[in-house]
Order: structure tokens, then C-alpha cells, then sequence
């Protein structure tokens, strides 16, 4: 989203190594995350800022969901899909998602209680589309590509946060209809919950986002 | 001391090892974003062309036997311009070594090394070219002909993997920018083959000299084959790859090879693969440059030389400051200087070699019926 003087607020959402090292297994591999968010000029600058003030270098290797707020997909990605392409750290295979929301509330609300490895839940919840039909498993590249072709247009995910007051008392998915949307239930299961819907695509003509497509 | 000679399979591979070395850096983005979609039409053009000429060379050497173009100019021209001729094989081949190693040791340095200066990495390169040069042909010679099967394995790997991802229709419009761009100005293209330069300096170490022309086909063909296919992944799969490839064209396609959800990012396999390609493409080079030196100076032993021309060769190689010199290299000199070099003043040095031993054999032939 816009940032209150600079042009994008630019959040990172990052694994915490040290609860990991005693466990033998890499940040990636950890469900205790850290977001940091950053109000910059630019994503180049964002990551540059990051790691001015975070204790290590954050490697972009690892990262597995681009998310982009609506409001920036209106007025234009290509400029951050050029950027991340550019960058040799991010791989192709990254997903990209476009949120309803804003990408802070989106990344702090997609918390998994039956996934324990965040990477990988962002992993599955790009490639459930595989087994749901209710996505599609759409990557950087795709969006590059999407944007730069002359005969196709770019698409993206679509995901948006909802809230559920609802108490859940065990670890299972509810498929819950709330405001006539279906939404698997990964919140907070002890208390109100922010839960996160990845139904869905954004459709874009050159980078801008011009539809949204639901899965109803 | 027996000298040691070359098999015909260890000639093909230090040829197409030098050739497909340019591959793994970023000649298919090249000829891409000269000639556009129409590439892939250009270069089966250029590949003709190449295969005419090289034909015509190998016809050229069949007149003189264990000898190469050094020997050739020197017969057409004298002394004083074989040094001259040699002197410029010997600075062009040191520039082109240069900046291969340069573009290869930058990107390995932007990949992995980011917090390591780039002439250590340069170091390593130039140390092991050295070693491979001080054990001498043999080890070349052998080292290429182990490799270059797997480097080959590589790229077939990466064009089979990226084929589910292939738009066809990138190919279109066939003609590109137009028919003049592709088959008048896409000429320029032909520097993308100007490495098989190299045939012309290795009959002499060929143990059958009519295996040359055997050598210069399989190279070409083999060479020519992975060229397009490497032009074919990057047009089939991207739409604009000059404005994102500031790296090595075939590892951006490399990182996209994945084998289902259990293998997964094994481009730093082909990164070490590639790092030994260059290993050998740089000692196969270093090899010509001594043996070129050598034939100038008529020293006995080269193997001394070798730190000499190493030294040279990092130096040349720390010249460029930034990633624009290594572009403006890319796009001027390799280009141009190819071009003039293989295509023009070779081609020139042999054709005169062959007007003149053709004469030769005339005036042979005709003394002969005079005395009979």
C-alpha cells in the first residue's frame, strides 16, 4: 500500500532463524515469524532499508508469496514485477498475490496451525488450486510474462483477509460461509480470528488490475 | 619424447567445448535481441553460410597437411606476417579468454559470491587454467572430453524441463523486424559461430590430418544444435528476455528446471557443471595462445610461459570496471572483431595459401610433363 510520505509500505515477512538453530532446521522451516514493514520509495529500496536495520541479510532466495496490495495493482505492477524479476535472489517459481487488503494485514492474519512451516504453507496454499480449482498456481514468471506478452494478459491470485468471530476448539479445516464466501478457517482457534481466502484470480490488462475473478 | 597427438573425439570435444562455452554465457540473448523472434529462421540461414566456409577451410587444409593457418601465412606471406598474424591470434584470443572469464566469474560473484571480490574468484579460474596447461595436452585434451558430454546433458536437461512451459507463438512474426533484418543485417549473427575458429589451428596436433574436416562438421553440427535449441528455450520462453537477463541467459532458464515437488532448484548442479566447463575452455584457450607464442618466438619449452600469459590474461580480465564495459564489449568488440578476424583476415590468409600452393602445384605438374 502507500505509505504515509513515501511512495509503497513494503512488509517482509520473516522466519525467526533463532528458533530454528537449536532444532537443526533452516529459517525457512519455522512457523514464528517476524513482519517488518518499511515505508520507501521503491521495493529495491524497501529491501536495502530492511537490511539496515535487520541483524542479518535478508536473503530472497526462500521467499515464496509476493503479495501486492489491490490498491497498487490498480496504478500498476510492472515496475515491482521488473524489480523482483531482476532480482537474481527471487526465483520464478515465487508466488504472486494480489490482497484485497492491505499486504500487512494479509501476511500478519495468514497464520497455519496445521502447516508448522510457513514457506511451505504459502507453497500449499498456491498449489491446493491442483486439488480446489478454486485458484491457480500463478508464479513471478507467469506475471512477466502476462505482462510483457503481446497476445495473453497477466493474471495473478486473488486473496483477501476475513474476519470470523467464531471459536474453534480443535485443529481441523471448517469450510465456513461467511458474507457468501467460502473460506478455509487457518486462524486463531482460541479466540476471534483474522483468517485469510486465497479463492480466486486478479485479472490484469498490461500491469494494471482491471477484474477480479471469485471462484462462485 | 613422443609428442602427443590428438584422437578425432578429443579434437571435436576441446572444439565444441571452446564453441558451447559461449552458449553457457549469453550468446543466445545476443542473437535474440539482434534479430527478435526471428532467430531461430536467421541462424539456420547462418548456419549454412558457416557450413559453406568451413567446408571451403577444411578443403583449404587438405593442401596442407599438419599444418595450420600460422603455417599457411607464413607460406603466403612471409615471416614478418606470420608474427604479426600470430601476434594478433595471441591478443585476440587473450581478449575473448578475458572476458569470458570476466562475465562468468561476475555473474558466479552476483549469484552466489555477492561478499567476495570478483579477482579472487578470477584467481581461482586463471590458477586451475595454469595447472591444466602445465600437465599439457593430454590432460586438456581429456579433461574437454570428459566434460563436454555432461555439459551437453545440461542443456538438454534445461530445454527438455522449460518445454511444458513453451508459448509457440513467440516465434511469430517468423520474419521478426523484417526480411532485410533478418537475412541483411542478421548476417552480423555469424560471429556467434567465429569461436570454430579454433579448427584452424589444431591440425597440427591431429594424429591424421584428413581427420580435420571430420571434426570441423561434428563440431559445427553439434554446436549449431544446441545453439538453436538454446535460442528456441529463451524466445519460446520469454517474451522480452534482453530487458531481464543482465545474467547468464541459461541460468535464468536453468532456475526455472524443477522435476515435480522433490527436485527442485538444482541449478547450482549446472552452476558447478558450467564452472568446470570453464575451466576447460579457458585452459583449451590458454593452450593455443602458448602454442601460437611458441611458434613466433621458437622457444623449446612453453610451460614457463604459462604464468606469463596467466598474468596477462588477469589482467585483461580486471580491466573491465563495471557490468556496461563488459555489455559494450559484448555488443562492439566480440561482435566486430569476430567477424573481421575469423571471417575476413583468415579467410583471406587462406585463400591466398590456396591460390598459391594450387600455382605451385600446376607449375609441378607441368615441369613434370616437360621432363617426360
Amino acid at each position: 500500500m502507500y505509505g504515509d510520505q513515501d511512495e509503497l509500505r513494503v512488509s517482509f515477512q520473516i522466519s525467526i532463524p533463532s528458533q530454528n538453530t537449536s532444532e537443526g532446521g533452516s529459517s525457512s522451516d519455522s512457523n514464528d515469524t517476524v513482519i517488518d514493514t518499511i515505508d520507501c520509495s521503491s521495493v529495491e529500496s524497501g529491501i536495502s532499508l530492511a537490511n539496515s536495520f535487520v541483524s542479518k541479510k535478508l536473503n530472497l532466495a526462500h521467499c515464496k508469496a509476493i503479495v501486492i496490495s489491490e490498491e497498487i495493482a490498480e496504478s500498476g505492477v510492472a515496475e515491482i514485477v521488473y524489480t523482483l524479476t531482476n532480482n537474481i535472489d527471487v526465483r520464478p517459481d515465487c508466488n504472486v498475490i494480489i490482497s484485497r487488503s492491505t499486504a500487512y494485514d494479509f501476511l500478519s492474519n495468514s497464520k497455519s496451525e496445521i502447516e508448522s512451516i510457513t514457506a511451505k504453507y504459502y507453497e500449499i496454499i498456491a498449489s491446493s488450486s491442483r486439488y480446489t480449482g478454486y485458484t491457480s498456481n500463478i508464479t513471478l514468471s507467469d506475471v512477466f510474462n502476462g505482462i510483457d506478452d503481446t497476445f495473453g494478459e497477466a493474471s495473478a491470485i486473488l486473496g483477501s483477509v476475513t474476519e470470523s468471530n467464531k471459536s474453534v476448539q480443535d485443529l481441523s479445516i471448517n469450510n465456513d460461509t461467511i458474507s457468501g464466501e467460502t473460506t478455509a478457517n487457518l486462524g486463531d482457534s482460541s479466540q476471534a480470528s483474522s483468517k485469510i481466502d486465497v479463492v480466486g484470480l486478479a485479472v490484469f490488462k498490461n500491469d494494471r488490475l482491471v477484474r477480479r475473478i471469485n471462484c462462485y | 619424447m613422443t609428442k602427443t597427438k590428438l584422437g578425432i573425439y578429443q579434437a571435436i570435444a576441446m572444439v565444441v567445448t571452446v564453441m558451447i562455452s559461449h552458449i553457457i554465457l549469453n550468446l543466445p540473448n545476443h542473437l535474440l535481441s539482434e534479430t527478435g523472434p526471428s532467430t531461430i529462421l536467421n541462424l539456420i540461414y547462418i548456419f549454412v553460410i558457416t557450413f559453406v566456409i568451413f567446408y571451403a577451410v577444411t578443403k583449404v587444409f587438405e593442401l596442407f597437411p599438419n599444418q595450420d593457418i600460422i603455417d599457411i601465412c607464413e607460406y603466403t606471406s612471409g615471416k614478418t606476417v606470420k608474427n604479426i598474424f600470430s601476434i594478433g591470434i595471441i591478443v585476440y584470443l587473450l581478449i575473448i579468454s578475458a572476458f569470458v572469464i570476466r562475465i562468468f566469474a561476475g555473474s558466479l560473484v552476483l549469484i552466489y559470491f555477492p561478499n567476495i571480490d570478483i579477482g579472487i574468484v578470477i584467481l581461482i579460474f586463471i590458477a586451475i587454467t595454469a595447472i591444466l596447461n602445465i600437465f599439457g595436452l593430454k590432460t586438456i585434451s581429456r579433461s574437454a572430453l570428459i566434460i563436454l558430454p555432461v555439459i551437453l546433458i545440461t542443456m538438454v536437461t534445461i530445454f527438455v524441463s522449460s518445454g511444458s512451459d513453451f508459448v509457440y507463438q513467440r516465434a511469430f512474426p517468423i520474419l521478426g523486424y523484417g526480411a532485410y533484418e533478418t537475412f541483411i543485417l542478421g548476417l552480423g549473427n555469424i560471429f556467434a559461430f567465429s569461436s570454430l575458429f579454433i579448427i584452424e589451428l589444431i591440425p597440427p596436433l591431429l594424429g591424421e590430418s584428413k581427420d580435420l574436416k571430420k571434426i570441423a562438421i561434428v563440431s559445427l553440427i553439434v554446436y549449431g544444435i544446441y545453439l538453436i535449441l538454446g535460442v528456441i528455450a529463451l524466445l519460446f520462453l520469454f517474451p522480452s528476455i534482453t530487458e531481464i537477463s543482465n545474467t547468464l541467459s541459461i541460468y535464468i532458464l536453468a532456475r526455472r528446471v524443477n522435476f515435480g515437488d522433490f527436485i527442485q532448484r538444482i541449478d547450482a548442479v549446472f552452476i558447478l557443471i558450467w564452472i568446470i566447463s570453464i575451466f576447460s575452455y579457458l585452459s583449451i584457450v590458454m593452450y593455443f595462445i602458448l602454442n601460437t607464442f611458441k611458434k613466433i618466438t621458437n622457444i623449446k619449452h612453453k610451460k614457463p610461459m604459462v604464468f606469463c600469459f596467466c598474468s596477462i590474461l588477469f589482467v585483461i580480465s580486471m580491466i573491465p570496471s563495471n557490468i556496461s564495459n563488459i555489455r559494450f564489449f559484448e555488443n562492439t568488440f566480440y561482435r566486430y572483431a569476430s567477424i573481421i578476424f575469423v571471417f575476413f583476415i583468415c579467410s583471406a590468409i587462406l585463400i591466398t595459401g590456396y591460390i598459391k600452393k594450387k600455382r605451385e602445384l600446376k607449375k609441378g605438374e607441368n615441369s613434370l610433363e616437360k621432363a617426360s
